[in-house]
Parts: C-alpha cells; sequence; structure tokens
C-alpha cells in the first residue's frame, strides 16, 4: 500500500449536504442522497460514497414523487457498486456503462409510472449522481443540476447543464455572464422520466484530499455565482457548515425554487503536495451515440 | 451520532483478517430527513492467507444486500419483519457467495467467516449474527451482551458443563460452531434492541474479548468521549493484555437519542427489551 494512504484511523472523509426551501410552507421538490462507507479490510481503510442530488418536475407532487423515486433508486442500484468494487466483482471500465444503464433504467421506470397515474403526468427529475471511491470520481448526469470540484485555487464545474440557455450558450447567442438573468434560464432539455429513451452524461474525475465535490440544484446556482460558491469554500472548512452557509447565502440572495447541497471532503486522499501522481485532469465523455437529442424543453417548477 | 473503529493486526499475528465496515446513509425527500447506520464486524479463518478474503467477501456482501433493500423497500418496518428480515437474507447471501467462491477457488478451501451485523433506526438496533464476534449495550450501570456466542464453550457453559469463567480460559475456547461460508446452508440469529441517548453499541471480535474482561471493556467505554477514543484504547488494551489474536471494534454513541434520564416514560423501552429477551429465550 502507498505510504500516503497510511492515515491514523478516525481521520475520515466528512460529508455535509442540506436541503431546504425559505418559506416552510413552500414545496421541496428535491431529493438528496449522501451514502458512505468506511470499511477496513487487512488494517486498510477503504473509504467510498455516493451522493445523489434530484430536482423534481411536474405539478401536484409528482416533481416530489419523481425526484424521491430516481433518487432512491440510482442510490439502491449505485450503492450496491461500492461493495461489488470492495469485493473486486466491478471493475473501474464497467462503472460507466453502469451508471447509464442504472439511469436509463430510472428513466423508463418514472417514465411508465407517469402514463399510468394520470396525476404524475408530465413528471420528471434531474439526476446528478456521484459514485466516489478511493480518489476516483464517477458521475452520472441529466437535467440542470450540477457537481463542482472546488478547492483553494480553483472551482470547475464537472457537468454540463442540459438547458435551453446552456445550447444558446454553446451556439455562441448569449455569453455565460448572461445566463442568470435570461428569462429562459429554467427550461431543461432533458430530464428523467420525461421521454420513453433517455442520454445520459457521465465523467470520471479524480481527486486529491484538498479538493471538494460538491453537488447541487439549480436552486443554488440560479442565485449565487461560482465565485461566491468559491469564496464560502475557502472561508470555511468543515463540509456541513459549507453546505449551511451556501443554503442561507442562496436563500438571502433570492432563491425562489428550493435549494439542495451536498459537499464532501476527502480528508484520507493524499494532499497535492504530498501526492506522488496527480490524476486530477477532466476525463468526460458524454454519451454522444445514442441518438440525435429530440428537440424537447419545458419549464422547471 | 458518532462513531469510532479501528482493527489492528495484534501482537502476534502477521496478518489483520478481520474485516469491519460502517455505512451511513441520510436521505432527504420533501424536507424529511431519515438516517440509517449500518455496522459490521467479520472475524475470518481460514489457512493459506484465506481468511481475510471471507471476511472482506461476507463484509462487503452483507453491506451490498442491507444497503440494496433500504432503498429498494424504504420502509421503517423493514427490519421488524421476522420472516424475510433482510439482515437474515444479507448473511445467507454472503454464506452463498463464499460458499461458491470456495468451490471454484479450490486455495480457498476451508475459508469462513463470522458476521455481527447491526442496523441502527432511531432508537432500533437490529442484529444479525452468526460466530463468536459480539455485539454489546455498554451504559453508566452495565454492560450487557446481546449476541450469544457460536461456540464450543458456549454450548458446554448452556449444558452447564462448564462455567463462564471456566469458558474464558478454556483451551478450545477459539472453537466456533457456526460460520459464514462453511456449509451450504446457515442459521443466522437475529435480534431487535432499543437504545437511549447514554448507551453505547459495541461490535468486536474476539480478538478483542478473549484479551479484556467486560468490566474492564465497560469501564474504557465509560472512561472517554470520544468512540474513536474509545476504539484506540480498546485496541491498545488488547495489545497490552498479549494482543494474541487481531483486534477490531466499532463503537457508536447517540448523542442525538433522549436519555434515559430524560425519558418521560421509559416504559416501552423496558417492555420493549424484555420482549425482546424472552423471544431470544424461546428459541
Amino acid at each position: 500500500m502507498k505510504p500516503e494512504f497510511l492515515k491514523k484511523m478516525g481521520d475520515n472523509m466528512k460529508i455535509g449536504y442540506r436541503s431546504g426551501v425559505e418559506k416552510p410552507r413552500a414545496s421541496n421538490e428535491d431529493s438528496i442522497v449522501a451514502l458512505r462507507s468506511d470499511a477496513i479490510y487487512e488494517s486498510q481503510k477503504a473509504e467510498a460514497a455516493l451522493l445523489v442530488v434530484a430536482d423534481g418536475v411536474g405539478g401536484h407532487n409528482a416533481g416530489k414523487v419523481a425526484s424521491h423515486l430516481a433518487a432512491t433508486q440510482v442510490a439502491e442500484k449505485m450503492g450496491r457498486v461500492i461493495f461489488e468494487k470492495d469485493r473486486e466483482d466491478i471493475s473501474d471500465e464497467d462503472v460507466v456503462p453502469r451508471f447509464q444503464e442504472v439511469i436509463k433504467h430510472v428513466n423508463r421506470k418514472i417514465f411508465d409510472d407517469a402514463r399510468k397515474n394520470s396525476q404524475y403526468k408530465g413528471m420528471g427529475t434531474t439526476v446528478t449522481a456521484a459514485l466516489v471511491w478511493g480518489s476516483t470520481v464517477h458521475i452520472g448526469h441529466v437535467g440542470d443540476s450540477r457537481a463542482y470540484i472546488i478547492n483553494k485555487d480553483k472551482i470547475r464545474q464537472i457537468t454540463k447543464d442540459h438547458s435551453l440557455v446552456q445550447e444558446m450558450v454553446d451556439r455562441g447567442e448569449i455569453s455565460k455572464g448572461e445566463v442568470r438573468r435570461h428569462p429562459d434560464r429554467h427550461y431543461i432539455t432533458r430530464a428523467v422520466g420525461f421521454s420513453e429513451n433517455i442520454m445520459v452524461d457521465t465523467y470520471t474525475e479524480y481527486i486529491l484530499g484538498d479538493d471538494y465535490l460538491l453537488l447541487c440544484s439549480d436552486g443554488l446556482t440560479d442565485v449565487v455565482t461560482d465565485g461566491e460558491i468559491h469564496s464560502i469554500f475557502t472561508e470555511h472548512d468543515d463540509p456541513q457548515e459549507i453546505c449551511d452557509t451556501l443554503v442561507k447565502k442562496a436563500h438571502r440572495s433570492g432563491a425562489v425554487t428550493s435549494v439542495s447541497v451536498i459537499a464532501a471532503q476527502f480528508d484520507e486522499l493524499p494532499k497535492r503536495k504530498n501526492a506522488r501522481y496527480d490524476r486530477t485532469e477532466i476525463k468526460g465523455h458524454a454519451d454522444e451515440k445514442t441518438g440525435i437529442q429530440k428537440a424537447f424543453t419545458w419549464m422547471k417548477g | 451520532m458518532k462513531i469510532g473503529f479501528r482493527s489492528n493486526v495484534g501482537k502476534k499475528r502477521d496478518l489483520d483478517e478481520d474485516s469491519l465496515i460502517v455505512v451511513r446513509n441520510e436521505t432527504v425527500s420533501e424536507s424529511k430527513r431519515e438516517q440509517i447506520t449500518l455496522l459490521i464486524v467479520a472475524d475470518g479463518m481460514g489457512g493459506h492467507n484465506a481468511g481475510e478474503v471471507a471476511s472482506r467477501l461476507a463484509t462487503a456482501k452483507v453491506a451490498e444486500e442491507v444497503v440494496g433493500a433500504i432503498f429498494k423497500e424504504n420502509r421503517r418496518d423493514l427490519f421488524e419483519k421476522k420472516e424475510k428480515n433482510p439482515l437474515k437474507i444479507a448473511i445467507e447471501e454472503a454464506n452463498s457467495y463464499i460458499f461458491n467462491e470456495v468451490k471454484e477457488n479450490p486455495q480457498y478451501r476451508g475459508m469462513g467467516t463470522t458476521v455481527t451485523a447491526a442496523v441502527v433506526l432511531g432508537s432500533a438496533v437490529y442484529i444479525g449474527h452468526v460466530g463468536d464476534s459480539r455485539a454489546y449495550i455498554v451504559n453508566e450501570e452495565e454492560i450487557r451482551q446481546v449476541t450469544k456466542d457460536h461456540s464450543l464453550v458456549q454450548e458446554m457453559v448452556d449444558r452447564g458443563e462448564i462455567s463462564k469463567e471456566e469458558a474464558l480460559v478454556h483451551p478450545r475456547k477459539n472453537i466456533i460452531t457456526r460460520a459464514v461460508g462453511i456449509y451450504q446452508d446457515i442459521e443466522v440469529d437475529t435480534s431487535t434492541e432499543y437504545i437511549c441517548g447514554d448507551d453505547y453499541l459495541l461490535l468486536c471480535c474476539d480478538g478483542l474479548t478473549d484479551m479484556v474482561r467486560d468490566k474492564d471493556i465497560r469501564r474504557i467505554v465509560m472512561q472517554y468521549d470520544d468512540p474513536q477514543r474509545m476504539c484506540d484504547e480498546l485496541v491498545k488494551k488488547a495489545n497490552k493484555n498479549g494482543g494474541l489474536d487481531n483486534i477490531s471494534v466499532i463503537l457508536a454513541q447517540f448523542d442525538e437519542l433522549s436519555k434515559r434520564k430524560d425519558l418521560k416514560s421509559d416504559k416501552t423501552q423496558i417492555i420493549d427489551r424484555d420482549e425482546t429477551r424472552i423471544l431470544k429465550e424461546n428459541g
């Protein structure tokens, strides 16, 4: 085992989370799951986590139903992968296809439920999920919730929003700065449960002990800039404190929808300056092969 | 809820054949928060370095099945079921998994493991157990072993052939009568306990309990505030007393639950506890 992994026990990853709406009677359509596993095999620590943020869409509680279903089903099926990896029953290369398979399966389930029950008509949800195993982070993503990797030096958005405004940015029609004030900023172009088939974006990233992983719904990023998020991470150390501060900031900045955040810190990993090798570069591969995306758009919230 | 854990090779062995896992899940849906925790210790055995394989496979398999069941069924009474108890099913799955692994890999022949697993949901602790690792509930007043060893000496104690004190120093005290992975079928003990904010839940393998007496365990737990520190001190004590085997401990503290003295009525707890004991005595 590499010496940098031989840290004292009890020096664990820390996970903070918060999901809420400002007014107590307002409806929270978000669901989050933070599952973590700390194991010791042959006196060596093995740490892993599965984090999910889902932001539901659809009237009459249907958004809540969709986000809850998606978050728990992704957690059930991807949570198993943590322990399959502990048994060496699944290789790193197979995790990404599994993510695709699982989110596509959940998509089909929500789509079928919505078709069978008229009160759930039109329900859907974003899903941004991260499986962290050692220093590897696998991400599965549909919609406009986001995953970021943040350290003292920079903030990097890993996922790409499936939104109308993001497409306008890609086509050069508007600038990134205009996105947050654009009237159409709540239209998303992909959601889980909305159509029979779905494209899932996946990413594989590597992190070190100085990095934080942030998953959040657009309730945060609608009203708080990346720069502001970054300064909150530099001002606080504890992930729970970071989450509380982020949500407070979003509410003070006029968040209209529910705000959900999960922040994770991986203290047991070597810090960048001590690391033997640093693989922390973007290795993204969007799922472009599954077909031409239908020009669906619809209003969230 | 604070959890400490430690696994140590001990003083006499070359290899740590124990495995342990702490799985914590928090779900927020419709602003309702749900917390569930799974703790497992497994003490592996078998020649040619297979013991650590058995304990790792069992730990990971039980964790996988329990976590899968929690999200799939998503109901609070999931672990109340006598039939199809997810902990029982998970340990049975782990048993078949290891049994098949041995069939395919002859070098693993004879490997097996103890498994003691606890799911904490609110003030309820659901336990699944095979072998001679143990679960204890510890507080100011007592230390109470809530699992029963599946061991030769325990059977001798039950038949009245030897006393509990004699069992501690009996030459065949390390022979167990049930283990995960040895036979095609397995019998899993399940039980339910209820805890208060002043209780600690301890899971450990015999590397601790062979070296440190119950009353000394309680004294060490009561002496410190932080569960991680308690684990560190328990391991230190076991090593000081000889450290003949690998030592694994998990200790959970339930700060968020009401303390026993603050409970408006402790009745439900006592009744529940008695019922649990009676159930256990009956079968």
